[in-house]
């Protein structure tokens, strides 16, 4: 058994995990209800929200462990929110304790899932280090962002790196393409590149993994497309919306012959939404910005809601199983 | 997959050579870069392990040969980084320009094209009332 402040930092962290799994069990919730409104809003916010949904867990249960900090004992806040919710045994922690075993298992299933993320990082590095050997940089200068050419048959392109991110394209799409639409393909990775993409979609991976598998697998999802919505987009400042469009719709039906020809690993697949939704949205982009307030006012009410779970679930909790 | 610099170096010979022993592999790439006959076999016996070589005996000597051409490798590696997209966006750490979609056939994409069409026609026809 742990005391004194020990027992205080453990207590903090028990706090804070307990918020965080509420927050997520409640945003879980929210999501199922309100992700179909998401798209009412432009990218931009559409992006912001899907962050929101990710980090939420952790700035609520930070922010409620925060409420019952003992380094805030002397405001005012801290004696109202005394009141309404509190914490039993701040000053003893037992590690048996189902505080103690759910913080050990959360540790656990972090420290795993870096591993994962880890492996998977240097397997993708290895294999990008490699086709860096077998391509050639694109004599064209693009600024900060390198861009390499594939010599592959594959109608592909790609951005690939998380710090110093890379594009590539393939020589069989550079083939198939007018100056104008490899342009319009080299502008999309480049601002793939620009926006750091991989290194975002690392980081919704690596945060959206705390939330049950479906919900995380649609935050992914949903994260990867508005990354590509706002790429259509950049690349729609240098040319016209509609030879955007019309671009992608040209490198899908090359990727499809190409597909139909051979069975080829490198050609890679997802809905026939996504392709239909980014020219829809090229062709009439939703500019509809969400209002500040919408935000800010849900995660008070969320931190307020969390709070008040975190007291009755402890008490609730402790009513039943005991710490002796 | 991960491949040394050595590795390359002896794919790249053998795509142009195939059918080559330890020390013609050796011999060759002498010219570029010092590495002794030991450090060669090495390289050349762990892409074979990797499945990239194949090999006949020959005498004392074992005849190697690429399995996978240039551009299968490529294709491969290819997949290896964008693959993860087949997860459904689960853990995807690349940024493709489009990816196929097997539930997208060819009148999906007229139409899509149709619409691209109608929309440039509008735009014309306002550039044109302005003008």
């Amino acid at each position: 058994m742990l005391i004194s402040n020990w027992a205080v930092a453990m207590n903090l962290i028990a706090m804070a995990l307990l918020g965080f799994l509420i927050a997520a069990l409640i945003m879980s919730c929210a999501w199922l209800l309100f992700n179909k409104f998401i798209t009412l809003f432009s990218m931009k916010s559409q992006k912001s929200l899907v962050w929101g949904w990710v980090a939420g867990p952790w700035v609520l249960g930070l922010t409620t462990t925060l409420l019952f900090s003992p380094l805030f004992a002397n405001t005012f806040l801290y004696r109202w929110i005394g009141e309404v919710a509190h914490w039993h045994h701040l000053y003893v922690f037992q590690i048996s304790s189902w505080h103690g075993v759910s913080v050990i298992l959360f540790f656990l299933f972090s420290v795993a899932l870096v591993a994962m993320k880890g492996w998977q990082l240097n397997r993708q590095s290895c294999a990008v280090q490699v086709l860096n050997a077998f391509s050639n940089s694109l004599q064209k200068n693009y600024g900060l962002h390198s861009v390499m050419v594939l010599q592959s048959d594959v109608p592909t392109a790609f951005t690939s790196g998380l710090f110093r991110p890379k594009c590539y394209v393939s020589s069989g799409l550079i083939n198939n393409l007018s100056d104008k639409e490899l342009d319009i393909v080299i502008q999309h990775e480049l601002a793939h590149a620009h926006n750091k993409d991989p290194l975002s979609k690392l980081l919704i991976a690596f945060l959206s993994a705390y939330y049950p598998k479906k919900l995380a697998l649609d935050l992914n999802a949903r994260y990867s497309l508005i990354t590509e919505h706002l790429a259509d987009r950049a690349a729609a400042m240098q040319h016209l919306a509609e030879d955007v469009a019309g671009t992608l719709v040209k490198v899908t039906r090359l990727q499809k012959g190409m597909s139909a020809q051979v069975d080829n690993p490198a050609l890679s697949y997802f809905g026939a939404d996504n392709i239909t939704q980014r020219v829809q949205q090229l062709l009439k982009p939703t500019k509809k910005s969400i209002p500040l307030i919408i935000p800010l006012g849900s995660m008070l009410i969320l931190l307020c809601l969390t709070a008040l779970a975190v007291d009755a679930t402890h008490h609730l909790v402790e009513s039943i199983f005991t710490h002796s | 997959m991960f491949l040394g610099e050595l590795e390359k170096q002896v794919l790249q010979y053998l795509w142009a050579s195939p059918d080559a022993d330890v020390k013609q592999v050796h011999a060759a790439l002498a010219t570029h870069r010092e590495s002794s006959l030991n450090t060669v076999q090495s390289a050349l016996e762990r892409l074979f392990k990797k499945g990239l070589l194949s090999r006949d005996k020959k005498g004392y000597a074992y005849l190697y040969r690429a399995k996978i051409d240039r551009e299968h490798l490529i294709a491969k590696l290819i997949d290896s980084v964008a693959g993860d997209f087949i997860g459904q966006g689960e853990n995807s750490l690349v940024a493709a320009f489009s990816s196929v979609s097997n539930e997208l056939d060819e009148a999906q994409l007229d139409h899509l094209e149709q619409l691209i069409e109608v929309q440039r026609q509008h735009l014309q026809k306002s550039k044109n009332n302005v003008d």
